[in-house]
């Protein structure tokens, strides 16, 4: 029912939650406004999918991990104080959820042929010019694939979701230092399985 | 300190911004099991609709009036609902007895008009899902503080 607004009140002509920061869809959700949650899942959803497709076996296991992580976040949400930013709050449940699920994709035994069969670069100084594009990224999900678990979680984290090592580190409840322990044992893991692109 | 690899930022880099064609597969069933997902509240006396005389009782969870207010709220007037409280009964804990709303407001609006019209509002809303035949009445006091004020829009304003 439209409300004769008085000179001073301004009444809102943009209504969309689209572009809103974090901590006010939080509050907005946790009053049980539902649009407010479901914009918080479609900003956080190919994250948290992108991260569980590294972490586990199959592409259904990840559908479940995702599924149950907001389901959770929005059962859990009048709890939640904001002592940490949503994004971690969030990854801490996913991390929960995907070791609950014992189906992590578990470190691969290094195969060398795997990488022996890669072409050369030698002759290709930029591998995400050249047509190799699509084999430098396979090596690279294969060593990543090769990681103990953790290292894998502390790097995908680092470096593709551009976290920070104390927020890491409450994702998989470790201390910071610890979490930068995996993300340097993972980089130079890394450096060695790709050396053949450097 | 790990060095920071070029090779690998810039594959890092590639992964992030690569589609997750996973995602768009799964995100309409995710949203639809939140959907499904019921919040569990506290049952409110709703009076019967005029002229209704079967046996039984009506009663909405404070959760669902209390989105409903949220939305309403925040969708109608440039501020932000921060806190929505329920007052209830003494010896009935189901009765509505009043409403505490906080929120946050925005530098240029007479936030004093802006707390009459909230006020209305609640009040309107709160005829409608509940039903006024209930001994609380048309007087529920339905109280309005402004806890903060923001440059611009409060929905787009970061809290301190």
């Amino acid at each position: 029912m439209p409300i004769a607004l008085r000179s001073g009140v301004i009444a809102r002509t943009e209504t969309g939650l689209a572009d809103a920061p974090d901590d006010v869809l939080r509050t907005a959700a946790i009053l049980g406004d539902r649009e407010a949650f479901e914009v918080i899942v479609a900003r956080y959803g190919p994250q948290l999918y992108r991260y569980g497709r590294r972490m586990l076996r199959t592409e259904s296991d990840v559908a479940d991990v995702v599924q149950e992580t907001f389901v959770a976040a929005w059962r859990q949400l009048g709890a939640f104080r904001g002592a940490s930013s949503l994004r971690t709050w969030l990854f801490a449940i996913c991390s929960r959820k995907i070791v609950d699920t014992r189906r992590i994709k578990r470190a691969q035994p290094i195969d060398d042929q795997l990488l022996e069969a890669l072409p050369s670069t030698a002759a290709v100084s930029d591998p995400f010019t050249a047509a190799s594009n699509a084999a430098f990224l396979g090596a690279l999900e294969q060593a990543l694939a090769e990681l103990p678990a953790r290292q894998r979680a502390t790097w995908v984290m680092r470096e593709v979701e551009l976290m920070t090592f104390p927020e890491i580190a409450q994702v998989l409840q470790l201390s910071p230092d610890g979490a930068r322990g995996h993300h340097h044992r993972a980089t130079a893991t890394l450096r060695i399985r790709l050396r053949r692109w450097q | 300190m790990t060095e920071p690899d070029p090779l690998l930022s810039r594959a890092a880099s590639f992964l992030r911004a690569a589609p997750e064609p996973g995602w768009d597969a799964i995100s309409d069933s995710v949203l639809a099991a939140v959907r499904a997902t019921p919040q569990h509240g506290w049952p409110l006396h709703a009076a019967p609709i005029p002229g209704d005389t079967a046996p039984g009782s009506i009663h909405v969870s404070d959760h669902v009036l209390r989105a409903i207010l949220a939305r309403e709220l925040r969708r109608r007037f440039l501020c932000r609902p921060t806190a929505i409280t329920f007052i209830f009964d003494d010896r009935d804990d189901r009765l509505l007895r009043g409403v505490h709303l906080d929120i946050t407001g925005s530098y240029g609006t007479e936030l004093r008009a802006l707390g009459d019209h909230i006020r209305a509002t609640v009040a309107d809303i709160v005829h409608e899902v509940l039903g006024s035949s209930d001994t609380a009445g048309e007087n529920r006091p339905i109280d309005v503080t402004f806890t903060d004020v923001v440059t611009g829009d409060p929905l787009r304003s970061t809290e301190n």
